[in-house]
């Protein structure tokens, strides 16, 4: 492990690398902090560009840009109360307050000490499980994967949207439908061409991410379908940015509970930054005495600290399936795979072994992530939220013109220009009905995956269905699987049940 | 009955899988491959089937749900911002326009006029910004790619 630790520094901190970092740290805040535009928009953005480096390089990059767009969410959930990101939602509700009482600057520094302290620690927690589980996960075979690659999907759709199970399986139904466009890799069929030639390399993954999140997300803010902005302007006045003794005092607990469930939420596929913030802000309440309570929703420094120490830790963590497995456990993590992917890596445990170089160095990368937000983003968040009164009417258009020519720079076809309007205007209609588009980018990743494992497996069990019960592992993922798709379906009945007692009690 | 947004999508959904289903079962086999236990069409098959049922259960819970709910009937009707969706419609066909125009017109032409009537599009209206956001922009972004990343952006084929 020490071995794979100092290969890591040597990448990581090589000269190229750290301005990588610090680029990715500074264009995610930057992108973060836009309302409506969130942590994929963000990534997505930046893969044309790493298509031209290495790719430890290029994870570096993208790795940075996300912790930077979490952070850059914090940033606008405290001082506009707008978050640019869903995992900061649960950030506004104390920083906000903060923020109005004049000490917005006392909010952001918490923010990013909680921030850095949560990625620290997750890191952590990372070095450890990552190795280890990549050493279980090399006896993993076909019908194992299959297994996990139907957890996986199942889990994103149980947790991603509260409430709405259904409509995120039918969102991960649709990308699996997608990635089935295009030649069959195995017998070299063309599915639902349409005759059409541009087709038959089947659709980009940049392209659908480009276009579900970038372009939706910059057309409908302008009508204000993604812009929870009431108006405010971010003030000029920032106050002090320091923390007394007594305050860290007061912290230090939270950040230390939050670290842990925030990292454990982020290992579970689907789970992720926002409901790791909304668990821990949750946590912290309950935890509270009663005169604490009180306090939460108006300013409370540990109602701050504890959803921003969760998000990044959660975003460390949702990196242990995808290292060690290669199955993401979030849109974001997806959006990466697909970029390695393109590189012609394929992440999972064989990524431990055979490009160590990555594996190693997204790792300390992270460490490097978070001491440049904490040094060198903190100090220069007042010039940076001046950037927000950039007028919106460029920024749209801008953000239009670097998605399109973003695909079009790695395809070369102005038909991919034509596909992503037509995928924007799906996104459109998507997002009006209230569908939630990452189930749609997971299925959309995975199912390629899905469907050469169930094809192998079936071809190692004779084209009998036993591989499904035949190994332990097997048998005992696929029912963690099917208790997920249940779950949902048994606490809506009991909600069902519980809302006829009071009733019957009533009558 | 009102179409509500659940309804519509769930209805939505259950058609598409419907057609892709259809599509699913014209794929080409080669001869024989039809007693293979796995080939082109098992896993769209397997898609098309799932997502049918799953569409006709959240088609059914939203009936179901609005039987219920038939008393407190709520309209989600949102004020609509027609100006904001013909812009969003106009953007869309300036990216359609973008997409037919980047080869012929080459990039620096085509990628300034997208811009200039985006910019127009979207409310601005002061000369020196809407030039100043364009051009530079798009000659700095060209010099990047074309001289320092040594990646081909098309000149135009009218004026060659």
């Amino acid at each position: 492990m020490s071995e794979g630790i100092l290969l890591g520094l040597e990448t990581a901190l090589s000269m190229q690398n750290l301005m990588f970092v610090i680029f990715g740290c500074f264009v995610g805040t930057f992108i973060g902090m836009l309302p409506g535009l969130g942590p994929i928009t963000a990534i997505a953005l930046m893969i044309p560009i790493t298509y031209g480096i290495d790719p430890s390089s290029g994870m570096i990059l993208m790795a940075g840009v996300y912790y930077g767009a979490i952070f850059g969410g914090s940033t606008s959930s405290i001082l506009i109360n707008a978050p640019g990101v869903a995992g900061t939602v649960a950030t506004s509700f104390d920083g906000y307050p903060l923020a109005c009482k004049g000490q917005a600057g006392k909010a952001l520094a918490l923010a990013a000490y909680a921030s850095f302290s949560g990625g620290t620690i997750a890191a952590i927690f990372l070095l450890i499980a990552a190795p280890a589980l990549s050493k279980v996960s090399l006896s993993f075979q076909s019908p194992d994967y299959f297994a996990l690659l139907v957890l996986g999907l199942t889990a994103v759709a149980a947790f991603s949207s509260k409430g709405n199970f259904l409509k995120s399986l039918m969102m991960t139904l649709f990308g699996l439908m997608l990635s089935t466009v295009g030649t069959d890799q195995a017998s070299g069929i063309e599915r639902f061409t349409f005759g059409q030639i541009d087709l038959l390399d089947g659709i980009s993954f940049l392209l659908i991410a480009m276009s579900m999140f970038a372009l939706s997300e910059a057309l409908l803010s302008i009508v204000g379908k993604n812009d929870t902005n009431n108006g405010a302007t971010p003030s000029s006045n920032m106050g002090s940015l320091k923390l007394t003794k007594q305050e860290i005092k007061q912290v230090a607990p939270t950040v230390g509970r939050s670290s842990i469930l925030g990292f454990f939420v982020g290992v579970l596929p689907g789970a992720g930054a926002t409901i790791a913030s909304f668990l821990a802000y949750g946590l912290e309440r309950n935890l509270a005495s009663a005169k604490e309570k009180l306090k939460f929703g108006k300013g409370s420094l540990r109602g701050l600290a504890a959803p921003e120490t969760a998000n990044n830790a959660a975003c460390s963590g949702s990196f242990v399936p995808l290292l060690t497995l290669g199955i993401p456990g979030s849109g974001t993590t997806a959006v990466m795979l697909g970029a390695l992917m393109a590189y012609g890596i394929q992440p999972g445990p064989r990524l431990f072994i055979d490009n160590p170089e990555v594996f190693w160095s997204v790792i300390v990368s992270m460490y490097v992530g978070n001491i440049v937000l904490l040094f060198i983003n903190l100090p220069l968040i007042p010039y940076i939220a001046r950037s927000l009164n950039l007028p919106k009417q460029l920024l749209t258009v801008l953000i239009l013109f670097f998605s399109l020519i973003g695909v079009y720079l790695v395809s070369f076809n102005a038909f991919d220009i034509f596909m992503m309007a037509g995928f924007a205007i799906i996104a459109i209609g998507l997002r009006l009905l209230n569908f939630s588009m990452s189930p749609l980018i997971l299925g959309f990743i995975l199912g390629g995956m899905l469907e050469n494992n169930l094809r192998r497996s079936m071809s190692l069990y004779d084209g009998e269905l036993t591989f499904l019960w035949d190994r332990p592992i097997t048998l005992t993922i696929m029912c963690i699987a099917a208790l997920v798709l249940l779950m949902p379906l048994i606490s809506t009945l009991k909600g069902n049940k519980q809302q006829a007692q009071p009733a019957v009690a009533e009558s | 009955m009102i179409i509500t947004r659940d309804k519509l999508g769930a209805l939505v959904f259950f058609i598409f899988s419907v057609c892709y289903g259809y599509y699913a079962t014209q794929i080409p086999l080669y001869p024989g491959e039809e007693y293979e236990p796995f080939t082109s069409q098992s896993m769209p098959k397997l898609y098309a089937l799932t997502s049918i049922i799953i569409s006709s259960l959240a088609l059914l819970l939203s009936v179901i749900e609005d039987i219920k709910n038939k008393a407190s009937q709520q309209h989600d009707q949102e004020a609509f911002d027609k100006a904001g969706w013909l812009k969003i419609a106009a953007l869309i066909g300036l990216m359609l326009f973008y997409g037919a125009t980047l080869e012929p017109l080459g990039f620096i032409v085509s990628t300034t006029l997208f811009l200039i009537i985006g910019y127009l599009v979207m409310g601005e209206r002061s000369p020196k910004t809407i030039f100043l956001a364009s051009l530079p922009v798009v000659v700095v972004f060209w010099a990047i790619m074309t001289q320092a990343l040594g990646i081909y952006l098309s000149s135009g084929s009218i004026w060659s």
